[in-house]
């Protein structure tokens, strides 16, 4: 996926200061601060780590319990400001519902409607387009119950970037989606200035990503650029031909090599670092 | 002669320009020009076809085929299409199941009741004919009843305005439905103009109170439901008092001036409250 960056501003897209969420006592998202600036921000972290809960405030669809939260510097608490960022937004949510009567141009049509698209022939042109863009040309008049779970994956995709909203946010976005169809959202173009995207892919991170924020337990634990997270990594990873008990955390790769993270031995091989040692290395201290 | 005349003219577009018109790019004016030209002239018609890009032209004929094998909007969808977006705010499945449910509620089950017997039939009527607005409401905020609802909280079009005219469009539906149910319960039973009209404004009431329950943390279809129970067993009750089955006397009492100013009242205030906390439907405090 790549953005539209040719207008710079040095306004932040998206400010987090102190955001929490509550279900019941147990807090989902737990002091999030964050300014995120144009480009393709990746969100990583494990499963319940509250990444859904702080995208499903930036979509303006659940308020924040305590802090302050701006889009496009706009105010989501305030109704008239809210509306306004909503019209600047594309969505996707984790798990998408459609309609499976609809036909992907209907639904992508729909939503349209609901983003105030009132011109029908422009409306019309502009949901072929991004279902064009995602490559559903030629199932868009196919009923969505008869489509498959990649491709109802992408009509909710081209439903959220329908119209070229400002800012792009996206759960999961590769949910669903096949090695092949993943490689295409790499190349994907946008014309939003900024997505915000959660991903379980720190691949996919690499790829795309111009920055990168890591949550753990509704936390912020790492922001930085992926070449930065791969970084935290550095000088800690090393390649053995044998299990090396010292290590932190061990695996087999494809080579049949191990490769250990943790403080080398001395006379290890150590090696360059990648994003998941990184990532890896943050898990591993989070559990600690 | 053998077969169509084609005219001779002297000059032919020139290889640049017949270049630039199959690529789309001339102005308006110099393309209506070759367009006249082609039309009349074979070799350049040929030459344009070697131009052209035949997956462009695919994709031309597709979406020209596409537009006119649309099926027409139909005379309900050119009612509603006074505002084309209202038209597909309200047109969704959730809001098609709901208003059909309501309808269904409202006409099958005192029909039936009044094939068998006219009191009963006038009886379940009481219950239900308020109680099918209540429960448009109910199922139009309802998210899980709309698959695509995390999808449209996130746009302009989200909030009280989605909700109010989802709640309004299927309420008329129950509404008109329980007309013409009356109308032919009354076939078995005769009617009264109180009979016929008593029922509305409790409804509406019933209705207003969901619809600001939709403002709340309670789930409106728990409200609906309880709202149900409560008018049920009071009409039911009311009506049984005797040792036979007398619906008039419920019906009287609903037909009297204090409980439907009650009704309004009640109705009034809720739609009030419901503007005031209108902020609240669309920006949810819970998960």
């Amino acid at each position: 996926m790549t953005t539209n960056t040719s207008t710079t501003t040095t306004t932040a897209t998206i400010e987090a200061d102190g955001l929490v969420k509550r279900y019941g006592s147990t807090p989902a998202v737990d002091g999030v601060t964050l300014s995120a600036g144009r480009g393709i921000i990746g969100l990583l972290g494990p499963n319940g780590a509250g990444k859904t809960t702080l995208l499903r405030m930036v979509a303006t669809v659940l308020a924040p319990d305590a802090g302050r939260l701006r889009m496009l510097g706009l105010d989501p608490a305030d109704p008239a400001q809210r509306t306004d960022i909503r019209r600047q937004l594309g969505y996707l949510p984790q798990s998408p519902g459609l309609y499976p009567g609809f036909t992907p141009f209907d639904l992508v049509d729909y939503v349209a409607v609901l983003k105030e698209h009132t011109d029908r022939d422009w409306r019309h042109e502009e949901s072929r387009r991004v279902l064009e863009s995602v490559g559903l040309a030629d199932v868009m008049h196919r009923k969505i119950r008869k489509l498959s779970g990649g491709m109802k994956q992408r009509v909710a995709l081209a439903a959220a970037m329908v119209g070229s909203p400002q800012l792009l946010v996206l759960d999961e976005p590769a949910n669903g989606l096949d090695p092949d169809q993943r490689l295409r959202l790499r190349s994907l173009k946008t014309e939003s200035s900024t997505v915000l995207m959660s991903t379980h892919n720190i691949s996919e991170v690499g790829a795309l990503c111009q920055s990168v924020y890591v949550m753990f337990d509704g936390r912020i634990r790492f922001a930085g650029t992926p070449a930065e997270l791969a970084g935290l990594a550095a000088g800690q990873v090393w390649e053995d031909a044998s299990q090396d008990p010292r290590a932190i955390r061990s695996w087999i790769t494809a080579t049949g090599a191990y490769r250990h993270l943790g403080e080398p031995p001395s006379g290890a091989q150590v090696v360059d670092p990648t994003l998941d040692d990184g990532y890896l290395l943050l898990a591993r201290r989070e559990q600690s | 002669m053998t077969g169509p005349r084609t005219p001779r003219t002297p000059w032919h577009v020139d290889d640049q320009i017949l270049a630039a018109y199959a690529a789309g790019t001339t102005p308006p004016v110099l393309s209506a020009s070759v367009e006249a030209h082609v039309l009349g002239c074979a070799d350049c018609r040929q030459r344009l076809g070697d131009d052209a890009d035949p997956q462009g032209l695919d994709e031309a004929w597709e979406r020209l085929a596409s537009a006119i094998d649309r099926p027409s909007p139909g005379i309900l969808g050119r009612l509603g299409s006074v505002h084309g977006s209202i038209r597909s705010t309200i047109a969704t499945p959730a809001m098609v199941l709901a208003a059909l449910s309501a309808v269904a509620l409202v006409v099958l089950a005192p029909l039936t009741a009044a094939a068998v017997t006219g009191d009963a039939g006038l009886l379940a009527l009481l219950v239900i004919a308020p109680l099918a607005p209540v429960a448009a409401v109910a199922l139009a905020y309802r998210v899980q009843a709309d698959p695509a609802g995390e999808i449209s909280l996130a746009t302009p079009a989200a909030g009280l305005r989605l909700v109010a005219l989802r709640a309004v469009v299927v309420s008329v539906a129950a509404l008109v439905a329980t007309m013409v149910t009356l109308l032919l319960v009354d076939l078995w039973v005769d009617l009264t103009a109180a009979m016929v009209l008593a029922w509305f404004l409790p409804g509406v009431a019933l209705s207003a109170v969901v619809l600001l329950a939709c403002t709340t943390r309670l789930d409106p279809l728990r409200v609906a439901g309880a709202l149900g129970l409560v008018w049920a067993a009071a009409v039911v009750t009311g009506s049984t008092a005797g040792r036979r089955v007398r619906p008039e006397v419920v019906l009287d009492i609903i037909a009297s001036p204090a409980l439907q100013t009650a009704a309004l009242v009640i109705a009034t205030a809720a739609v009030l409250l419901t503007v005031a906390r209108r902020d609240t439907v669309s920006y949810r405090r819970t998960a």
